[in-house]
């Protein structure tokens, strides 16, 4: 690792990076060309290929955000991003047939070792393209499709069309744009009627090259009846140079689905995460996003669900730590359309060695819905004078049966607790790492096992000389 | 540069800007064309007395300013336009040091006519204590009021401003700052207009000074009231609330917005904002965006919190298994949830005076 990296990644634990070994790499920088050679490698359909040209021009003519960071987005040189990076000859099944360096970097994160305890079902992407993919036999027997995007186009192409953009619309936002312009990669799932998925299935995406951008678009549909729970995490390289990951999910809840979303952003401190996750929930519908954000410069992201069914019901849970040199501008949306729907978000965050984290939520009641429940806490904790803290939330309600409560509030550590826990025999920064996985317990308990264990572990990393 | 010319130079905000998201300038602009300047502007009646109609003593003086004195506040589109039509000069209200009032002072504003704008200027001494209540009664269709205030160390001031506006529109854009030591309570009492923008500003640039910011809407029929408060705390061991109660009935609908910002040094800062809204109608609206942006961690505590919900049936069942009629329960109900934030605005003397314009507001108002 250079300096500059060391600098820019401190005790990022995943911050080394192999050699590139690209196959195909496209030049830098983005044209309406690379937008149209994407989709002729991929032998793409035609309405595909219109769909990434007509949002690579809106892309192109849509301004930059003039909330959130501006400064940060302002300064995000498009052109000196790749766009397409392919490492391997394709998708494979087996991990003995992934390249050696590549299988050696997901081994090093435990993704082979945790797929055969505890997932149904693994999709790894590096760079541009999915690697590998399994999905376990009995789920497949079930009728569940779980494939990497590209896969599931070329295999599902009706259900792809039908479902592509039907939430996240490519005019949604200057990165939906991009996303759905030049997007590679991500994973398809579908799980029929009445199948219940017990084990969790992830996707894990890992960046390698420096400049590399990475636009993976996912697409979830849960048919009535059916659960899942979709875990994904992500990490990269720590480069001095900047990296771009600008992802769309879009998920389909149909009657009385269930889906939790659940999330670890471990990105190394030179990647922009600009994120656009959204879910519509039909009829007694469940949509869970569990959204931990520890990594990269700039994170974006607020998921969302549309409650468009009468008795649907959304819950978000996200934490997010902001270090040195980030800032996290996470949050989450819910749209009340239908009568009886209820929403619950918990948002956590601790600021740190200058960090910045901020929670930015929208609540909306529409004026026919009827009866809804809304519930949002927001806790922060600054922990140096360095560092920031924001809140800005918004709740607009045009129905007068709704309930709705929202509280938030901006604190330091207790010297209290620190006191307390001292006086039991913990050192200080023991004693705040305590604090601290005590803060973000509701989520971390939300989390698998494995994940949970890991993040404490992180966190009490993030920790180490924060007192003093 | 005159004050026209600025006016015409300031840029038209985007509604991006969550500050005219809901009202965007053209809405609350008079003619809704933000080039146009009004041909005519309607003069102001500015009275100032004790509420008690005793006459004023040697220690308040008002007087009209024709001079511009200089801007300490940076312009926006909405205090550049007030400017711009404000030609009558700007209004001085001065307390002098130490001055103590046992009245109420009640400064009334009216107008007749198309437009009208104005401006006032406060200053409250180092130790005076006194009350201001501002009451807006203009005739005209389009109401300008731009205030700004010092408020001296060690001073206690509370102040409120009253919307009794008939069917006219009212922008106002406010900035005060407090000294060292002041305690200064801040009530907006919205019963009228049809349509109001309000960005009220205050700054806590005083160590130890103390602000309780206190609103109290009661909108009906097809009003629109969008009131942005941002408070600042820029010296250590300041304190602020922010408790706004906003009730909305028919088609009419009310934004609170409200911005905590704790600056960095602010160090044992206490600040809350609290929004309640009352929605009393199905075709009625409440929009709340409660924001903080926190740059200290040696912060006492810095919270906010915003609640939404019908009148509740509990309480109905109660009042009407005492006799009461339905409406008639409502309106206990309204008043009473109006009244949380009016009795915590000042004196008992300024408590009833605004309790009675409450239950006029209510009377005149069907919800």
């Amino acid at each position: 690792m250079s300096n500059d990296a060391r600098d820019v990644v401190g005790d990022y634990k995943a911050g080394w990076h192999d050699p590139e070994n690209a196959t195909i790499r496209f030049d830098n920088g983005l044209s309406e060309q690379v937008v149209r050679d994407i989709s002729e490698l991929k032998n793409e359909p035609k309405w595909m290929t219109d769909l990434r040209v007509k949002s690579y021009h809106h892309f192109v003519n849509q301004p930059m955000p003039t909330w959130g960071n501006s400064e940060i987005l302002n300064n995000i040189d498009f052109d000196a991003v790749t766009y397409f990076l392919r490492s391997g000859k394709g998708t494979e099944r087996d991990w003995d047939d992934v390249p050696e360096d590549i299988k050696r970097t997901f081994d090093r994160l435990g993704i082979p070792e945790a797929e055969q305890k505890w997932l149904g079902g693994v999709t790894a992407q590096y760079e541009s393209e999915a690697v590998y993919h399994s999905i376990r036999e009995d789920l497949e027997s079930q009728g569940v499709i779980f494939l990497d995007m590209d896969r599931g186009l070329k295999e599902h192409e009706d259900i792809v069309k039908q479902y592509f953009c039907s939430v996240v619309p490519y005019q949604d936002n200057k990165f939906s744009a991009l996303n759905t312009a030049v997007w590679s990669g991500g994973s398809f799932i579908y799980v029929p009627k009445g199948v219940s998925v017990e084990m969790p299935v992830q996707a894990y995406f890992r960046i390698n090259a420096k400049n590399m951008g990475q636009f993976e678009r996912t697409l979830i549909i849960v048919d009535e009846g059916a659960s899942i729970h979709y875990v994904e995490g992500c990490t990269a390289p720590a480069y001095s140079t900047e990296s771009l990951h600008s992802a769309v999910v879009e998920i389909i809840a149909h009657k009385g689905a269930k889906i939790r979303y659940s999330t670890v952003q471990n990105w190394s401190t030179n990647v922009y995460n600009l994120v656009t996750k959204r879910a519509l929930a039909y009829e007694n519908a469940t949509v869970e996003w569990v959204d931990g954000n520890i990594g990269s410069k700039l994170t974006m992201k607020y998921p969302a669900v549309i409650l468009k069914g009468e008795g649907s019901h959304a819950e978000v849970i996200s934490v997010a730590y902001s270090g040195k040199g980030q800032h996290q501008d996470a949050g989450a949306k819910v749209h009340h359309l239908a009568s009886n729907t209820t929403s619950k978000i918990l948002s956590k965050s601790i600021s740190k060695d200058g960090g910045r984290g901020s929670y930015r939520g929208l609540i909306q009641v529409a004026n026919k819905a009827e009866n809804c429940r809304v519930n949002v806490v927001c806790d922060a904790l600054i922990l140096d004078d360095e560092s920031q803290s924001d809140t800005y939330p918004t709740m607009e309600v045009s129905n007068s049966t709704c309930r709705s409560e929202h509280e938030a509030s901006v604190s330091k550590v207790s010297d209290e607790q620190v006191f307390y826990l001292m006086s039991r025999g913990h050192t200080e920064d023991e004693a705040m790492a305590l604090i601290v996985n005590g803060f973000f317990e509701p989520f971390t308990r939300e989390l698998p096992m494995e994940y949970a264990v890991e993040l404490n572990k992180l966190m009490a990393l993030e920790m180490e000389g924060s007192i003093g | 540069m005159n004050a026209v010319e600025s006016y015409l130079s300031t840029p038209v905000p985007d509604r991006a800007q969550h500050l005219w998201r809901y009202t965007p300038w053209r809405h609350i602009h008079p003619s809704g064309a933000p080039s146009d300047m009004p041909e005519e502007i309607s003069p102001a009646t500015v009275t100032l007395t004790f509420l008690d109609g005793t006459e004023l003593t040697n220690d308040i003086t008002i007087s009209v300013a024709t001079e511009t004195s200089e801007n300490e506040y940076e312009d926006d589109v909405a205090s550049a336009f007030i400017r711009a039509i404000a030609t009558d000069g700007t209004i001085k209200i001065n307390v002098n040091e130490g001055a103590v009032f046992e009245q109420p002072l009640l400064l009334t504003l009216e107008s007749e006519g198309d437009v009208c704008g104005l401006q006032v200027e406060l200053n409250v001494g180092r130790n005076a204590d006194c009350e201001l209540i501002t009451m807006i009664e203009s005739g005209s269709n389009w109401f300008g009021l731009l205030r700004t205030g010092i408020i001296g160390e060690g001073a206690k001031f509370n102040d409120v401003v009253v919307n009794r506006l008939g069917a006219s529109r009212l922008l106002r854009w406010e900035r005060i700052s407090l000294g060292h030591d002041s305690e200064v309570k801040i009530g907006t009492f919205g019963i009228g207009g049809i349509q109001t923008k309000a960005d009220l500003r205050y700054l806590l640039n005083g160590r130890g000074c103390n602000l309780i910011v206190n609103g109290s809407i009661f909108s009906a029929g097809s009003q629109h009231n969008d009131h942005h408060i941002e408070i600042l705390h820029e010296a250590p061991d300041t304190f602020s609330r922010l408790n706004w109660h906003s009730s909305c009935a028919g088609k009419s609908r009310t934004i609170g917005t409200g911005m905590l910002k704790i600056a960095k040094g602010a160090k044992g800062s206490d600040s809350a904002q609290v929004f309640n809204n009352l929605l009393l109608s199905r075709n009625a609206e409440a929009d709340s965006i409660p924001e903080l942006e926190v740059l200290e961690n040696e912060v006492v505590g810095c919270g906010h919190g915003t609640a939404n919900g019908p009148v509740d049936e509990e309480q109905m069942f109660y009042l009407e298994s005492r006799g009461f009629t339905e409406a008639g329960a409502k309106g206990i109900i309204i008043a009473a949830f109006l009244n949380a934030t009016v009795k915590e605005m000042g004196s008992k003397t300024m408590h009833s005076w605004l309790n009675k314009q409450l239950s006029l507001g209510l009377i005149a108002d069907t919800y």
